[in-house]
């Protein structure tokens, strides 16, 4: 993974520099994006994926150990994981229609929902709010 | 409305044009070998627009020693401050022409060599593809890394952009340009910050989402709606606004890139295994893919030679493998392109030289001047002491403070030449990109 400035590419005398926009561009904006997306989209790269030591990498299981049930519950919990509950109106909806995106009833008991839940997590983690945190 | 669709349509039309005309470079190419006559440089030169015309910027960061780069052999001094490499361990001298290993390459009736590692130039300077500016820099260097790296890519020391993104500021582009500057790296050159958005872009290979495959879509279509939000209502952060505005500007690009695939060399073109070398070789296939590129820099490090520089051949030490780097990958890109390099310009560039005499260390030590290239597109060729020459003889009083190689080719001249004669900039434009500077022709075009 290549996050920020690249390993061992500063030798002297260049140096790493200070300033927040030496280490904002859109190669370091992409590997940003790329580590939340190998973190919640299976198949996209190897990292270990988010959830818990018993979930097997799904978000799913995950949040269903945690005892949530509805779409309601499960963005609830999410937002207060990574954003403590402040997003915008746009981005509250934005997530909701990535949950509902399998249709039908929302229901962690149902394997068609870890595809959307994979694509909200991964949403969140590469949004702008995120790369504040 | 109807200015507008016009405006497009001829646009459209002068980026079918810069294709076709790749198109057709890319199918002649096959016809030549590695090389092809100077004549197909020169028939575009002066031209008086930047359409289909790129400038590369190579960056030799460190202090490139130029007096070990172009060699002034036949003066007896040269040896003295630099005794011959061949004589004892920590001597960097090169040997001159014809004296076996390690030896300079003559450039006849010039009174200088190339050091050996840069060979893969010979051809182009031979064929008048490759200007060599021996004393390149500017009055008032610091011999600081990081200030006259600093000068030179900002062209101005008080400005906060730099000299290229001014450029991309001052003169519109020629037609829709997918990538009409990239930084290679995962950081951005100074040159190439400020009000334009340019990317910086690693490794073409890597730089895409298609692995998402059936979320790529969705996921796209999310981070568009979250990155074009209002900036202020996702963070009171003081970078928020250029957050908001790298996302979308990401987005595009990975496209971009995704859709002209990995780059393949063509003409046998072979790079060095190095990241400088893949970064060449990326620029080339952005250039043949026709994605508008008029600028890019390219990074090339490990210049700072202040303790076993070496010689040349069995001498070769840090600086002759150096050299052999950046003359091969700069060849391997000229062969590449073959004949689009017509519409290519290449210039590297070093914060300063060295100084001139060899220090207790087998090294040098901070100077002024150095050696910069120019080759490409109009290119006229040869070598460029500036108005007042080359020192006869490099004895303490011809020297910048006793020491130094004094500069005599500013290198905002050098820049001006090429933004005049490559790209056709006015005088007005030019005045935006180096505010106060009065432009001296250097002379290294036709």
């Amino acid at each position: 993974m290549r996050m920020g400035q690249g390993l061992y590419e500063k030798a002297p005398p260049t140096g790493y520099k200070e300033a927040a926009d030496e280490w904002l561009n859109t190669d370091a904006l992409f590997n940003e994006v790329s580590f939340a997306y190998e973190a919640t989209i299976p198949g996209f790269g190897s990292t270990i994926r988010y959830g818990s030591d018993t979930s097997g990498g799904s978000a799913r299981l995950w949040l269903k150990s945690l005892n949530l049930t509805t779409e309601a519950d499960v963005l609830g919990f999410l937002l207060n994981l990574t954003f403590d509950r402040q997003v915008s109106l746009t981005e509250y909806q934005t997530y909701l229609t990535t949950l509902r995106s399998a249709g039908g009833t929302f229901n962690l008991d149902n394997s068609n929902v870890e595809t959307p839940i994979d694509r909200a997590l991964a949403t969140m983690l590469a949004t702008p709010r995120y790369k504040y945190r | 409305m109807e200015t507008c669709s016009q405006c497009r349509a001829e646009q459209e039309d002068l980026s079918r044009r810069t294709f076709l005309k790749r198109a057709l470079g890319v199918a002649g190419a096959t016809l030549v070998l590695n090389f092809f006559p100077a004549e197909s440089l020169r028939r575009s030169a002066s031209a008086a627009t930047n359409a289909g015309k790129t400038l590369v910027v190579v960056f030799q960061r460190g202090g490139n020693d130029g007096l070990n780069t172009i060699v002034p052999y036949t003066d007896p001094q040269y040896y003295v401050v630099r005794p011959s490499a061949l004589i004892g361990a920590g001597n960097i001298g090169i040997p001159p022409p014809g004296t076996g290993d390690g030896a300079g390459i003559n450039l006849p009736g010039t009174g200088f060599a190339m050091h050996p590692s840069i060979q893969p130039f010979l051809d182009l300077y031979n064929n008048n593809s490759l200007s060599i500016v021996t004393q390149a820099g500017f009055v008032g260097s610091t011999q600081s890394h990081f200030t006259d790296q600093d000068i030179i890519e900002r062209g101005i020391f008080q400005a906060t952009d730099g000299w290229l993104n001014r450029y991309l500021q001052a003169v519109g582009t020629a037609g829709a340009a997918a990538i009409r500057a990239a930084g290679m790296g995962s950081d951005l050159a100074d040159s190439l910050r400020g009000n334009v958005v340019v990317p910086a872009v690693n490794d073409l290979t890597t730089f895409s989402f298609a692995r998402l495959n059936s979320a790529k879509a969705p996921l796209e279509s999310n981070l568009r709606a979250l990155y074009g939000q209002d900036p202020a209502s996702t963070s009171t952060n003081s970078y928020t606004r250029l957050v908001h505005t790298l996302g979308p500007d990401m987005l595009n690009r990975v496209a971009a890139i995704e859709a002209i695939g990995p780059a393949v060399p063509q003409n046998g073109a072979i790079y060095p295994s190095t990241t400088y070398g893949r970064q060449l070789r990326d620029v080339a296939h952005i250039i043949r893919s026709g994605l508008g590129l008029e600028v890019a820099t390219v990074d090339i490090g490990g210049w700072d030679t202040h303790d076993d520089q070496g010689g040349g051949g069995g001498a070769t030490l840090a600086q002759g493998a150096r050299l052999a780097e950046l003359s091969g990958g700069i060849r391997a890109f000229y062969n590449d392109l073959g004949p689009l390099m017509s519409n290519v310009v290449l210039v590297t560039c070093t914060e300063f030289g060295r100084t001139v005499r060899q220090n207790a260390s087998g090294g040098t030590d901070h100077g002024k001047a150095s050696v910069w290239f120019v080759l490409g597109g109009g290119v006229k060729g040869g070598i460029y002491h500036g108005a007042t020459g080359f020192p006869s003889s490099l004895v303490d009083a011809n020297l910048d403070s006793g020491r130094y190689i004094r500069p005599t080719v500013e290198f905002r001249d050098l820049f001006s030449d090429i933004l005049v004669k490559h790209f056709g900039v006015n005088a007005a434009e030019l005045a935006l990109v180096f505010p106060g500077h009065t432009h001296v022709p250097v002379g290294v075009f036709v």
